[in-house]
């Protein structure tokens, strides 16, 4: 089977005064449609920068990315992201405003997005966050809308940056189990979760990258990852594999 | 799938348009400064008279028509070089600019898409300050040639947004402070003839504004629009236009997509 993703000696810095940061150092992976990847490390471990090479926003320096056989810019179509932060939206228009124009970006019909946002809108409870102003949406609404926009198209890559930053447990469940109905077993489609919640990404995932300082730690599915490590719990399996030297 | 290019304009028009009119007030008062100063340039009209001053001859002498058309046409020169780096600027600090970007449009309908509000927005202030002109102050255009004028505002646009294209680079490389756009909204002013015909200037300022589209683009539409000049008799301005065109429009988009490929590079598309 093709590789859904396939990444190799992906490397990345920034500039930085004199110097350059670097974010990603020879990252090579190969994942097959149908799984979900997740990915966790420590802060500035690059994890936010292969989402964005993946979505077609930032070039890599050297290494090549592929997704289902093509560069992540001629994807862009069937890539949905979620970037992490708040502000992505217009404030003054409300949520299915916000949601209609990025829609309408990608040449969705109006039936075609009624249809996707009465499911999304069941699954994610954004009822609210539709019809306010986008400005006076919570924390929580304004992340379920960034994710009901990545998934609005159907993409077949999904890239999500710490999509449950500010979810209650409960729309945090329902986010994941949405995103493993659609995603799981798929062979069109691939997922890609970053996260810093370690139960969340040892319950979602089916694979695990665990990226430290731009390299890639370790990578495997979960229960393999605390194998390898032998640790008895993810907070532990990530601690050893996190730590430097290991 | 691919949107097609008027289902992306439609759908950015609807988008500034909603964000437009949620600032209702500064809407009106944005309306209101029109009249205020139509009616300033009237009260200066009458003081100078018709006729007062030699150098308004070639355009029927009315100081009050002249000026009306002025500050009603110079706003497309500022449509054309600001349009793309505000609207590229806006959305880099609402934070939007990236999930835009996420989108599979081309740049080239992003840009188009970015600056269609402005245009048609200066369009109807342009419109505002001449029906106030006419309703109000009694300025009539009987005689006007529209096609001759349709041909000076499209060479206009197509003219500065090329100098705009270069003001949106220098925004994408250095997220503030534009040279490009500064300079040449800097001096057209003085040497554009928004207030007063440029034959009043000195001759070597006179030679420096052959060098700023806005000359061309006024004394085109002055003539057009009160003279009744045809399309052959507006050529000088129309040619010099499409060179000011022919020039900075593919300098602008080299320039840009130069600009763009960089900040993709450097990973700061989104940063400001």
């Amino acid at each position: 089977m093709d590789a859904a993703l396939k990444i190799e000696e992906l490397s990345k810095s920034y500039p930085s005064g004199k110097q350059a940061a670097r974010a990603l150092d020879r990252i090579s992976l190969s994942l097959e449609p149908g799984r979900l990847l997740c990915l966790v490390g420590p802060n500035a471990s690059g994890k936010t920068t292969l989402l964005k090479i993946l979505a077609g926003l930032v070039l890599p320096d050297s290494g090549k990315a592929e997704v289902f056989g093509v560069s992540p810019a001629d994807f862009a179509g069937m890539t949905g992201f979620s970037p992490g932060e708040e502000r992505s939206f217009y404030g003054r228009l409300s949520g299915l405003e916000n949601l209609r124009f990025f829609a309408a970006l990608r040449g969705m019909g109006k039936a075609e997005l009624e249809r996707r946002l009465k499911s999304l809108g069941q699954s994610l409870d954004i009822g609210d966050a539709l019809a306010s102003t986008y400005q006076k949406a919570s924390a929580g609404m304004k992340m379920k809308l960034s994710c009901a926009r990545a998934l609005l198209h159907e993409p077949r890559l999904l890239l999500l940056d710490e999509p449950t930053k500010s979810l209650d447990a409960g729309s945090s469940e329902r986010l994941q189990s949405l995103v493993k109905r659609e995603y799981l077993e798929k062979p069109e489609r691939f997922a890609l979760w970053c996260t810093h919640r370690l139960e969340e990404a040892w319950g979602v995932g089916t694979e695990i990258a665990v990226l430290r300082e731009g390299r890639l730690a370790a990578f495997g599915a979960p229960e393999e990852l605390l194998r390898l490590s032998g640790a008895g719990t993810p907070q532990e399996a990530y601690r050893r594999l996190t730590a430097r030297g290991a | 799938m691919i949107p097609r290019l008027p289902l992306i304009l439609c759908a950015f028009l609807r988008r500034d348009a909603l964000q437009k009119l949620s600032y209702r007030t500064a809407l009106v008062l944005d309306l209101a400064a029109i009249l205020l100063s139509v009616a300033t340039f009237y009260y200066v009209a009458k003081l100078i008279g018709p006729g007062a001053l030699p150098a308004m001859a070639p355009y029927g002498g009315d100081y009050f028509a002249f000026v009306l058309l002025g500050i009603a046409f110079s706003s497309y020169q500022a449509v054309g070089l600001n349009s793309f780096s505000e609207s590229l600027r806006q959305e880099q600090m609402l934070g939007t600019l990236e999930s835009l970007l996420c989108a599979p449009v081309r740049l080239s309908a992003l840009l188009l898409g970015f600056a269609q509000w402005d245009i048609l927005y200066a369009t109807l202030q342009t419109a505002l300050y001449l029906l106030v002109g006419a309703a109000v102050f009694g300025v009539s255009f009987p005689s006007a040639n529209l096609p001759a004028a349709l041909l000076i505002f499209t060479l206009t646009l197509t003219a500065c947004a090329g100098l705009g294209l270069f003001s949106a680079a220098f925004i994408l490389m250095f997220k503030r402070g534009d040279p490009a756009a500064w300079l040449v909204a800097s001096v057209s002013e003085l040497l554009g003839g928004v207030y007063f015909p440029v034959a009043i200037l000195p001759d070597w300022l006179r030679t420096l504004s052959l060098f700023i589209p806005m000359t061309h683009s006024l004394e085109g539409m002055r003539l057009a629009l009160l003279k009744s000049a045809s399309i052959r008799e507006v050529a000088p301005q129309a040619a010099a236009l499409a060179g000011f065109t022919a020039v900075f429009l593919p300098l602008g988009i080299v320039f840009f997509r130069k600009a763009f490929d960089k900040a993709k590079a450097d990973g700061s598309l989104g940063h400001y």
